[in-house]
C-alpha cells in the first residue's frame, strides 16, 4: 500500500475509477479502498457453464441486505394499469403495499456496478439539467453542459465506447471511438414497430466493444451482460480506468476494506477508519479524500461520520429508477435471447416536456433481457409454465420468442424520498446501515402510465398480440441508477457539494458518485455522466494540489 | 393404469442411482422415507415427463427437492404432507396409488393441485417444486435440445444475433 498517498478515493465505480485514472496519469499517488474483493472475469463470471442461469450476477458479497429499506407506500386501485404480472404467475406483488423486493441493486466490488451493467453510455440531456428553471422541479445543475463535454469524450475514448456518431438526439462535438454494435434480429423486429409509430429507434451508445480495442475483443452478442462479462469486452471500470490506473504506477487498490467512519480536524478528513480484509480497524490519511461510494452508501458513510453539520441535505432528494417493462410473444421465432441486451435505444420522449401534462422525459429499449427471458430456466417458470406433456409442447413453442421492451425515466425528488441510517440495523462492524426512503407521488407515476401505455403500443406495433409479462417500479422498488442525496450546488443550504464535487464547509472532502446528480436526467443511464464529473472534479484536484 | 415394465425399472434405477436411502430422515430410513421418494419421482416425472427427450428424473430433477428436504424442516413437511395427498387423490379417484398410475391420469391428479391458489398448502406445494424442477432441469444442456439451442451463451456468443433464427433441433 502506498504509504503517502495524496488522495484516497473511497469506492471504485464509475466515479471512483475515473478519478483514480485521471489523478494516477497526472503524477498524483492515489490509494483506493474498495469494500468488495475484485472479480477475474475469466473465471468468476458463469456463463460458460450449464447452470449459468440459476443465479443473476454472482455476488461475492451480497448486497441484499447491506441496506433497509422502510415500509413504503400503499397500492391504489386508479393505478392497477402498472401492477407488475405475469402469464404464469399472476401479480407480482400481492400485497396491497408496494414491495420493496427488487432492492438497490448494486454490486460491491472492484469496478463497482459497472461489473454488473449493459454498459449503456449516455450523456445527459442538457434540457434535463435545468429543471429548477425550466419547469419548477428538482434543482439546476451548476455547470453546463458544454463544461461537460470535454470530458465526455474523454471517457468515451478511454472505456472504448461503440456508437453511431450521426445519429438523432446527439450532441457531441467528435465521433464515438467505435462503430454501434449491429442491430440483433429481435431488435430489428422490434424497430418495425417504432417506425410504424414514426419513432426514431437507432443504435444505443454502449460501453461495450464493436471491435478490438486497447488489449479487449469484441462482443460475441451472448446477451447476458447482467451475468457479469466474461470476456472483458463490456468496459466495466476494473477493465478500463483502474486497468491503466495501476498500469501508471501511481494507483494502489486495497479491496476488502470497508470504510467505517472519516474523522475530520478543523473541518479537515484527518483519518479515513476502515475495516480491512481481516477486520481489522485500520486508519489512513491523505491530503484529499473522495467519496465514491454511490448515492447510498456515500451519504450513510458521511452521517454516520457526523458531517451532517455541514449540510443538511445530506440523504435528501432521493431519486431511483423508474422503470417500466412489458413482454409479448412473437408469432414467430426470434432468437430474442441473442443479441446485446440494450442495443437500440429511443430518444423521442427524453426531453423534459416531451409528454403534455407530464413534467421530465423517458427513453425506451429492448427489454427481453431486462425482463431477464434469455434462458431456458425463465421461459419455463414464467412463459411456459404449466406441467407434463403440455409444458413441454409450450417451451418448444414459446423459447425465442419474447420480446420485451423497457421505458426508463426522470424520477424526481420528493420530501418522501431520502436516505438516512437506522441505527437498530448494523451491519457485521457494527456499523448502522443506510435505510431507503422512497415514495412516488402521482405526479411520478403519470410519467410512468405514459411510459408503460408507450411500450405496450411499440410492441402492439411490432406485431405482438399478445403480453405475457409487465413489471414496473409502482409496485416494486428496484433501482440500479440511484441518485441526488448529496446534490451539487451553490449553496450549502440546499446542496452537499459545489459544482466542483467538493464538499461545502471542508476543505479536503470531495464527492464524485451520483449522489451528486441534481436531477436524474430523462432515463439515461448515469455511468457516463458519474466518470465525466469525476474527471472534472480530478481536474479540480490537481490544479489545487499543484498550486 | 400401471406402470410398464420399463418405466418400473427406470424408477428402481433411479432410486439406486441416487444413493437412496437418501434419507430424508438421517441415519435409519424406513418404508415411509421409501414411498416418499417412489412419490417424488413419479411426481417430478409428471411435471417434466420423458417423450422423445429426456424427462425430469432422467436428470436428476428430483434431487433438488430432497437436497432442500434434507436442509428445510418447513418444506420437508409441506412436500411429504402434498405427496401424501397427491397418493390419497389418485387411489380415491382411480383405485391405485399415485405412483402405479400412468403419465395422462398423474397429469389428472396433479391438475387438481394446480389450479390452487398459492396460499394454498397444495398450491404452494406445486409452484414451489415445480419452480425446483425447472431450475434444475433446464440447467442441463440435455434438456436443450428441444428448445433450439445446445450450449449455454459463452463462450462462442450468438455470432448470428443479427440473423433471422433458425432454431435447430427441435
Amino acid at each position: 500500500v502506498n504509504s503517502d498517498p495524496d488522495v484516497i478515493v473511497i469506492g471504485t465505480g464509475a466515479g471512483g475509477a475515473a478519478l483514480a485514472w485521471s489523478l494516477s496519469r497526472q503524477g498524483l499517488n492515489v490509494e483506493a479502498l474498495e469494500a468488495g474483493p475484485r472479480y477475474d472475469f475469466s473465471r468468476d463470471y458463469r456463463l460458460q457453464k450449464s447452470d449459468w442461469e440459476q443465479i443473476g450476477f454472482p455476488e461475492k458479497i451480497p448486497t441484499a441486505d447491506r441496506q433497509v429499506i422502510a415500509p413504503l407506500q400503499e397500492l391504489q386501485p386508479k393505478w392497477a394499469h402498472l401492477r407488475s404480472w405475469n402469464i404464469v404467475r399472476g401479480l407480482r406483488v400481492r400485497s396491497q403495499r408496494r414491495s420493496s423486493a427488487g432492492g438497490y441493486k448494486h454490486v460491491v466490488g472492484l469496478g463497482g456496478t459497472t461489473l454488473y451493467f449493459t454498459g449503456e453510455y449516455h450523456r445527459i440531456n442538457p434540457r434535463a439539467m435545468h429543471m429548477a428553471t425550466d419547469f419548477g422541479v428538482a434543482a439546476d445543475w451548476p455547470l453546463s453542459y458544454k463544461e461537460l463535454e470535454p470530458h465526455y469524450k474523454v471517457v468515451e475514448k478511454i472505456v472504448g465506447v461503440s456508437g453511431k456518431s450521426n445519429a438523432a438526439y446527439q450532441r457531441r462535438s467528435s465521433d464515438y471511438p467505435l462503430p454501434p454494435l449491429p442491430l440483433s434480429h429481435s431488435t430489428k423486429v422490434l424497430k418495425k414497430g417504432f417506425d410504424h409509430l414514426g419513432l426514431d429507434f437507432g443504435p444505443n451508445p454502449l460501453a461495450v466493444l464493436s471491435k478490438a480495442y486497447d488489449g479487449r475483443p469484441p462482443c460475441n452478442f451472448c446477451g447476458n451482460c447482467n451475468r457479469g462479462c466474461p470476456r472483458g469486452d463490456k468496459g466495466s471500470a476494473d477493465l478500463t480506468f483502474l486497468r491503466h490506473a495501476e498500469l501508471s504506477g501511481h494507483c494502489t487498490i486495497e479491496t476488502g476494506a470497508q470504510v467505517a467512519r472519516l474523522e475530520l480536524n478543523n473541518d479537515r478528513v484527518s483519518r479515513v477508519v476502515y475495516f480491512d480484509d481481516d477486520g481489522r480497524e485500520r486508519a489512513r490519511s491523505a491530503p484529499i479524500v473522495v467519496l465514491a461510494c454511490g448515492a447510498i452508501e456515500t451519504p450513510r458513510l458521511m452521517m454516520n461520520s457526523g458531517l451532517r453539520k455541514y449540510s443538511g441535505a445530506i440523504g435528501l432528494n432521493f431519486m431511483e429508477t423508474l422503470a417500466w417493462t412489458s413482454v409479448g410473444l412473437h408469432s414467430e421465432p426470434l432468437g430474442s435471447h441473442r443479441g446485446h441486451p440494450s442495443d437500440a435505444i429511443c430518444w423521442a420522449f427524453n426531453d423534459p416536456d416531451s409528454v403534455n401534462g407530464v413534467v421530465g422525459g423517458f427513453r425506451i429499449s429492448p427489454g427481453t433481457a431486462e425482463a431477464n427471458l434469455v434462458g431456458p430456466i425463465n421461459y419455463a417458470a414464467r412463459v411456459a409454465g404449466s406441467f407434463g406433456r403440455e409444458h413441454k409442447r409450450l417451451m418448444r413453442e414459446s423459447f425465442g420468442r419474447a420480446l420485451g421492451v423497457t421505458a426508463i425515466g426522470e424520477n424526481l425528488p420528493n420530501p418522501r424520498s431520502f436516505v438516512d441510517v437506522d441505527s437498530r440495523a448494523v451491519d457485521a462492524w457494527g456499523i448502522p446501515k443506510a435505510r431507503i426512503n422512497s415514495f412516488l407521488p402521482d405526479s411520478e407515476l403519470q410519467r410512468l402510465a405514459v411510459m408503460a401505455n408507450t411500450c405496450r403500443e411499440v410492441l402492439d406495433a411490432a406485431g405482438i398480440e399478445k403480453l405475457i409479462d409487465e413489471s414496473g417500479s409502482y409496485d416494486e422498488f428496484g433501482s440500479s441508477h440511484v441518485f441526488g442525496t448529496c446534490r451539487m450546488g451553490l449553496a450549502a443550504e440546499h446542496s452537499v457539494v459545489d459544482p466542483w464535487g467538493k464538499v461545502h464547509g471542508t476543505k479536503n472532502l470531495y464527492i464524485t458518485d451520483a449522489s451528486v446528480f441534481p436531477s436524474s436526467g430523462g432515463g439515461e443511464s448515469p455511468a457516463l455522466t458519474i466518470s465525466a464529473l469525476a474527471l472534472r472534479t480530478a481536474q479540480a484536484i490537481a490544479r489545487g494540489h499543484s498550486r | 393404469m400401471a406402470w410398464s415394465r420399463r418405466k418400473v425399472v427406470q424408477v428402481i434405477g433411479a432410486i439406486l442411482s441416487t444413493g437412496f436411502m437418501w434419507s430424508i430422515m438421517p441415519v435409519h430410513s424406513s418404508q415411509r422415507d421409501e414411498r416418499i421418494y417412489t412419490l417424488l419421482l413419479a411426481y417430478t416425472d409428471t411435471i417434466i415427463p420423458r417423450d422423445e427427450k429426456l424427462g425430469a428424473v432422467d436428470l436428476g430433477a428430483h434431487e433438488r427437492i430432497a437436497s432442500r428436504m434434507r436442509s428445510d424442516q418447513g418444506f420437508l413437511t409441506i412436500v411429504e404432507a402434498s405427496l401424501k395427498s397427491l397418493d390419497k387423490r389418485a387411489k380415491v379417484r382411480f383405485g391405485a396409488p399415485f405412483d402405479r398410475l400412468d403419465q395422462q391420469r398423474r397429469e389428472l391428479i396433479v391438475g387438481e393441485i394446480a389450479r390452487r391458489p398459492i396460499e394454498d398448502m397444495l398450491g404452494w406445494f406445486f409452484n414451489a417444486t415445480r419452480a425446483e424442477i425447472f431450475m434444475a432441469y433446464y440447467a442441463r444442456p440435455e434438456s436443450w435440445s428441444g428448445l433450439g439451442i445446445n450450449r449455454p451463451p459463452q463462450p462462442y456468443g450468438y455470432p448470428d444475433a443479427q440473423h433471422p433464427w433458425s432454431p435447430v433441433g427441435r
